[in-house]
């Protein structure tokens, strides 16, 4: 208690002490806190005497009646952990809870409780055989304490077993009938009058509810809006006026179901819809937890990852077949031992980074530490139950959830799921943890040809070497005559010597003489004969092209088991260094199925992995599953309506929002599973019905309605989104012409600035034109993000994010108002109209129009453009002598910048 | 136009939120009783998006103490021992191994190598007494010394974290991990600001470069991104992106933008129910009148020369350090609600492996002179009864020496200092051991601090919460830090 006492720090406190207390891996020294335990701690037991202290209080009462948890594990910590604690313990002595401790060891048990005299523990450590060598002893007053501990009977609250309520309360009824934790039941489809609304069944039960309240949808919006929204939501870039065109002017029934089909096909749908996912999964491309701007610890190949991921999306692989392959790619092929990594097996190995996207930082010596390390497992936990099942489970580290029914025990079952490939006892730091793209026979082979290659280049240029070298030295001979004779042995051998063997007066020749005496290679080249030259380019000209026979291979950053599984135990309240009783792997008890409960298979004998997760990504993965479908249906819904059926994606639980269409969120869910996972069939379901396609009540409001339900949960109307970060920079660049469509690879490079910007650092780039590129390929930091995506909250990385938030800030309007990005942005966009429109000024307003928002100008707004154009190009005529055209073409600017910050261009509507 | 001018001297901007709601003809009902719980802060606000956040003034709980808050945020951890903590033990074994001259088991705990020797090292500074109250400061800080009588000096400071990173997030957002709002997030969220053309929480640092953990230390976290601290810039463009590269020509800005609000209430009279295409409009407002409040900010020619002098403006050395301190004062002053101020040069001033000695009197040099300047201004201003300033570091130093000349980190303990509010004045409080190592009395942990803080600004650190996934998030989190207000420092 004592350390937690003194301060408010209770929790991380503890955790701290220990982390750096075990800090076996780093060569840095143990450390004590002996002051502290001793002024702090143990002050009470000392110096409280039992007269003074009514023995009703329970506090004093503990601190006469030594207990383990109340200090004594601190002493344990400070002189005995360090190799008998944990995973790394010597002589299988593990003295980390009072269980343990009467487990013991090779020799027996560690105590004999009531007895310190007998107990082999303590006897170990008053003969001093114990700590052994220099490490730090424990002083008189610890070893009396120890004493007094285990002569009163070694207390401990801590029995052993799983007695503690807290840590695995029983599930009640109501538990298990919360709606997110039962089985989703496909519902029937409820009738509705306005059938003639309905066009997908999502129809049928938003018109339902709708016209429960006597509401309906609003009319269909504009085709000019509906298309634009389209595009946005399914692609991420507006439509080019040819695209919005062929739409517009497509008065065939199918036109939109076309329209859908087509943008679904296209393979910037995987773009679109990969960032969704990778937002979830807390994808960078940095290592570490990357605090500093100026500094970037790059992951080599992590984008690999990502590109896995659009292609999964543009491949529409179903979703359980994504998760599994993510989960545990690793252990669906047996890539150890195969001689060749197949395309197939990359791509599963490479889906695994999926679990690697834990901000990691101990690559840093000093940050390697079992804290460390453990914080990385518990925030894969978090990063992964966050996203796939809609639950916040984090506060069940420490104890049972204080709303759901997750308990302390379900936390640490399912860290035992994760902990063989994230295992802080066995642990690659982060820029150690890769595996190469090839096979360990492939590289051996790719090795060793290399070595082969540069053996026979070595020989050549050896060859070539020997080729000259008899006009080199006639040369040198030659050079070496121009001495005057005493000198000139003495000089050759001073420069025949090796620099540091030479003696003083060969230092002295060779410094004054060697640079006379140099022979260059065009000299070598202007004396050798024809023939020789013949042979030397002959030679020469084979090593490039045996150059390019070298192979290379790159890097992976995947999620493996290594080393063998460390026995996970519940740690109480938290502390790793605390551990209660061991537990196997599982899965929250009231997500389980009691007729067929989750299960790891044996693993076949001399497999080098457990299987846990492969296990249970397909126990996630079964049909029925309670969460699995919900959750991920629920996110595409909120990616198109901007409020998820249940608004809080990430909360499932009892502190989570309620969903406002429960039958519709199980239909939606069930229809996914039945239709093999498939995420554009879920797409088609929801663009093609008439909800999403509809606009705005007629008159811009209706009272009954904003008074019936002001909050549009029931869809009475579409309400605007604010597009995302990298849809706003995507839409900058589609409606100037410049947006550079190359797909996939390393991402564009940053520059970070003093002042704070954060720009595309154009010295890193392949082309010019991929500053141009689509912002998912952007070199992604947790907290340093491009200036233009940082102020429309990208989010920071450090953990997942399934649902951005939407801010209005002052620096949004500043960035698109003076940033360098969008003002060239806007002039490019101009040039654009300029070469679309000529010179004709209506003409011109009508193009800027429809390429910032799709639709015309109405006559308000050419009014409203044809005056600023004019006041403008006055200006640039009479203050800058601009003549007339000039003076137009740079008014044009302004309005094209304008249109560009207009809030019709950053909202979908 | 007219109704959203953009300069004003209101505290508030011509058009609110119910003012919005009301000409939307949205019922009002629970909206506003909605809006009257956030402000007793008897109700957690949802999370998600900035619907409904804005910075304008909020009530407090209770009467305040203070206003507004000024961090002297000390990135690199300055050694206590040096600068606040005298301990004639410590210079009398200097050279001696910790152990053998304290006859003391305790091996002190190094984070990084060369200190294993264990040889403590006195310091190579003298301390005097200072002020009635008699504090004691080292001789490399006179003028911050002669602040010790209205100075509530805490020695017993302890983050708990070795790493600058853990220990910065520690002391700013009171809790070791990454992705939390710091406490001038939490601050401006409660309270918002008085001058709508300013940001709430402006973060003052060396345009050079970012301390360590650079924006982490004024991250809003999973607070709406309205509330995270703004960099000011004394040096070029006071605002990432307040101007353009190239200057744009006299008056087009305002045409352009006229334009636009045009365009803008266009396209809103299609959608009057958004409100948030209400608040994008105003943020051009803003925008427009950030420029000329900020450059008034900047501009340092309406100060007289002896203003200038207290800064040490007129000396390259605190020239830099000065102008920032100067800066907050003018932000103070113009009703911003958090300053937070970084010291010169990047990564981590303070950060004394080596070479402390000469190091620490460049650092102090530099700091000494503009920080007494600022407190003295803002006394005869009138501001000091309305501000608190807060001067601390991270973590402290070891008592032993590293390689020589320089001190390992301490997370045991370190020293922090404060003037303004209700705080006492003229007092130390809490003690380390013989050898400034460890905080042995009356430790001080960052929640208490934050607590306390929070109290001056009259608000009860259990009320002030966020929704965040699921859960009514504070920042002390007192049911598990049981953080608590040290109405031990309180006059």
């Amino acid at each position: 208690m004592g350390l937690i006492g003194m301060g408010t720090t209770a929790v991380f406190g503890r955790a701290v002490v220990a982390g750096v207390l075990s800090n076996a891996a780093s060569s840095l020294l143990v450390v004590s806190l002996i002051l502290l335990l001793d002024s702090a701690l143990f002050a009470a037991s000392e110096t409280e005497s039992p007269a003074r202290v009514p023995a009703t209080n329970p506090r004093t009462a503990a601190a006469k009646t030594p207990v383990f948890e109340d200090g004594i594990h601190e002493l344990f910590r400070l002189y005995c952990w360090k190799c008998h604690g944990g995973e790394d313990r010597q002589a299988d002595l593990d003295l980390r809870s009072l269980p343990l401790l009467l487990k013991g060891g090779e020799s027996g048990p560690a105590i004999v409780r009531g007895s310190a005299e007998k107990s082999h523990l303590y006897q170990k450590i008053v003969k001093k055989e114990m700590p052994p060598g220099n490490e730090l002893k424990p002083t008189e007053k610890h070893l009396r304490l120890i004493k007094a501990w285990i002569d009163a009977g070694a207390l401990a609250r801590y029995e052993g077993g799983m007695s503690e309520e807290e840590e695995d309360s029983p599930l009640t009824e109501e538990d298990r009938n919360w709606w997110a934790f039962r089985k989703p039941v496909r519902p029937a489809l409820p009738r509705v009058q306005q059938n003639e609304l309905v066009r997908t069944p999502v129809d049928n039960f938003l018109l339902r509810k709708l016209a429960e309240k006597k509401l309906t949808y609003s009319p269909v919006a504009e085709k000019t809006s509906v298309v634009r929204r389209a595009y946005l939501d399914v692609i991420g870039t507006p439509p080019s006026p040819e695209e919005a065109g062929a739409f517009l002017s497509d008065e065939s029934p199918a036109a939109w179901e076309q329209l859908i089909d087509r943008l679904l096909a296209s393979p910037r749908y995987g773009e679109r819809w990969g960032r969704h996912w990778l937002d979830a999964a807390a994808y960078v491309d940095v290592m570490g937890v990357d605090i500093d701007q100026a500094t970037i610890y790059k992951h080599t190949d992590v984008w690999k990852y990502r590109d896995y991921v659009i292609k999964s999306f543009n491949d529409d692989k179903p979703y359980d077949r994504f998760l599994l392959e993510q989960l545990a790619g690793d252990e669906l092929v047996d890539w150890r031992k195969a001689e060749k990594f197949t395309p197939e097996i990359k791509e599963l190995l490479i889906a695994t980074g999926f679990l690697r996207q834990a901000a990691d930082c101990t690559n840093q010596a000093e940050l390697n530490t079992s804290e460390i390390r453990h914080e990385v497992l518990y925030d894969t936990i978090q990063n992964f139950t966050e996203n796939v099942l809609g639950l916040t489970v984090k506060c069940a580290q420490c104890h049972s959830h204080k709303f759901d029914p997750l308990t302390h025990l379900d936390y640490y079952k399912l860290a035992a799921i994760f902990a063989p490939a994230c295992n802080p006892h066995h642990w690659k730091d982060s820029a150690k943890h890769f595996l190469y793209d090839v096979s360990a026979r492939e590289k051996e082979q790719i090795d060793g040809d290399n070595a082969n290659v540069d053996e026979t280049i070595a020989a050549w240029n050896k060859k070539v070497a020997e080729l000259r070298w008899p006009f080199e030295q006639r040369l040198f001979e030659a050079k070496l005559a121009t001495l005057p004779e005493p000198i000139r042995a003495e000089t050759k051998a001073a420069l025949k010597t090796d620099e540091e063997k030479r003696n003083e007066l060969q230092k002295f020749l060779a410094e004054k003489l060697g640079p006379l005496l140099k022979v260059s290679s065009a000299e070598v080249n202007r004396e050798v004969d024809p023939k020789t030259e013949k042979e030397i380019a002959q030679l020469e000209r084979r090593i490039p092209a045996l150059q390019m026979t070298k192979k290379s291979y790159g890097k992976m950053r995947a999620n493996w088991e290594f080393g063998p599984p460390s026995r996970m135990y519940l740690y109480r309240r938290g502390d790793y260094k605390n551990p209660g009783p061991p537990v196997e792997p599982g899965v929250p008890k009231v997500l389980d199925d009691p007729e067929n409960p989750f299960e790891v298979p044996d693993p076949k004998p001399g497999s080098e992995t457990t299987g846990r997760r492969s296990a249970f990504a397909r126990w996630l993965t079964r049909p029925d599953h309670p969460l699995t479908s919900r959750v991920i249906v629920n996110r595409v819904w909120q990616h198109y309506f901007g409020r998820g059926i249940v608004a809080t994606p990430e909360n499932f639980g009892r502190s989570g929002a309620r969903p406002t269409h429960p039958e519709l969120l199980d239909w939606l869910a069930t229809e996914f599973v039945r239709k093999g996972w498939r995420f554009k069939h879920l797409h088609r379901l929801i663009l093609n019905s008439s909800a999403y396609r509809q606009g705005l009540p007629p008159s811009g409001l209706e009272p009954d309605q904003e008074k019936i339900d002001p909050e549009n949960k029931l869809l009475w109307r579409m309400d605007r989104r604010r597009l995302e970060s990298e849809i706003i920079r995507d839409s900058v660049l589609a409606v100037s012409g410049t947006i550079d469509l190359a797909g996939g690879g390393p991402p564009v490079p940053l520059s970070p600035l003093p002042n704070g910007d954060n720009v595309i650092n154009m010295g890193g780039l392949p082309t010019p034109s991929a500053q141009y590129r689509r912002s998912v390929y952007i070199f992604a930091r947790r907290n340093y993000h491009l200036t233009e995506l940082n102020v429309f909250d990208q989010p920071n990385v450090a953990h997942n994010c399934v649902r951005r938030s939407q801010s209005s800030v002052v620096s949004q309007a500043l960035t698109m108002l003076n940033g360098n990005f969008v003002l060239e942005h806007a002039e490019l966009f101009s040039k654009r109209v300029i070469r679309m429109a000529a010179a004709d000024e209506s003409r011109r307003i009508d193009v800027a129009f429809r390429l910032a928002f799709v639709r015309g100008p109405t006559p308000e707004e050419v009014e409203l453009s044809r005056a600023l154009l004019e006041s403008r190009a006055e200006r640039y005529r009479q203050e800058m002598k601009l003549d007339p055209q000039q003076a137009a073409d740079s008014a044009l600017k302004h309005l094209c910048h304008m249109l560009l910050n207009a809030n019709e261009f950053l909202y979908v509507n | 136009m007219s109704s959203f001018p953009f300069t004003t001297g209101s505290r508030y901007p011509l058009i609110t939120r119910r003012q919005m709601l009301e000409r939307t003809g949205m019922g009002l009902g629970s909206i506003a009783l909605t809006h009257l719980l956030q402000l007793d802060g008897a109700l957690a606000r949802e999370e998600g998006g900035s619907r409904g956040f804005d910075l304008r003034p909020k009530k407090s709980h209770f009467e305040p103490k203070v206003k507004s808050v000024i961090l002297m945020m000390q990135n690199g951890g300055p050694s206590q021992m040096d600068l606040f903590d005298p301990k004639p033990i410590l210079q009398k074994y200097s050279g001696k191994n910790h152990q053998e001259a304290l006859k003391d088991s305790t091996k002190v705990e190094m984070f990084q190598g060369g200190s294993q020797a264990n040889t403590l090292m006195g310091s190579p500074f003298k301390f005097d007494h200072y002020g009635e109250s008699g504090i004691e400061f080292s001789n490399v800080i006179p003028n911050i010394g002669s602040l010790a009588d209205e100075m509530c000096m805490i020695r017993s400071m302890h983050t708990g974290h070795n790493n600058h990173t853990e220990a910065l997030i520690m002391f700013t957002s009171g809790m070791l991990f990454q992705g939390r709002p710091t406490f001038g997030a939490w601050i401006s969220y409660a309270l918002g600001t008085e001058n709508q053309n300013l940001p709430a929480y402006i973060v003052l640092r060396d345009p050079a470069g970012y301390n360590t953990s650079g924006r982490l230390t004024w991250t809003s976290g999973w607070l709406p991104a309205l509330y995270e601290g703004t960099e000011f810039s004394a040096q070029g463009s006071a605002v990432l992106n307040l101007h353009p590269t190239s200057p744009r020509p006299e008056g087009f800005l305002r045409g352009d933008l006229d334009f636009l609000e045009k365009l803008n209430r266009l396209d809103q009279r299609r959608d009057p129910r958004e409100s948030d295409l209400e608040t994008r409009i105003q943020n051009y407002e803003l925008a427009a009148g950030m420029m000329p409040a900020t450059d008034q900010i900047l501009d340092m020619s309406k100060e007289t020369p002896a203003t200038q002098n207290l800064y040490g403006l007129d000396n390259s050395k605190t020239k830099a350090y000065g102008l920032r301190c100067l800066m907050a004062r003018k932000l103070i002053e113009a009703g911003v609600r958090f300053v937070q101020i970084h010291p010169d040069g990047k990564g981590q001033p303070w950060d004394h492996h080596g070479k402390l000695k000469g190091s620490m009197i460049s650092v102090c040099g530099a700091q000494d002179l503009p920080t007494a300047g600022l407190i003295q201004d803002l006394k005869q201003r009138g501001l000091l009864e309305s501000t608190l300033v807060i001067w601390s570091g991270e973590f402290g130093r070891l008592p032993i020496t590293q390689g020589g000349t320089g001190r390992d980190h301490n997370r045991n303990a370190f020293t922090l200092w404060m003037i303004g509010g209700n705080f006492k004045r003229g007092y130390v409080h809490g003690a380390t051991d013989d050898v400034a190592y460890a905080a042995v009395e009356n430790r001080v942990g960052v929640s208490d601090l934050h607590a306390t803080i929070l109290d001056q600004l009259g608000l009860d650190h259990d009320k002030v919460s966020y929704r965040h996934s699921g859960r009514d998030e504070t920042l002390t989190d007192s049911p598990v830090t049981e953080a608590r207000v040290l109405d031990e420092l309180l006059a």
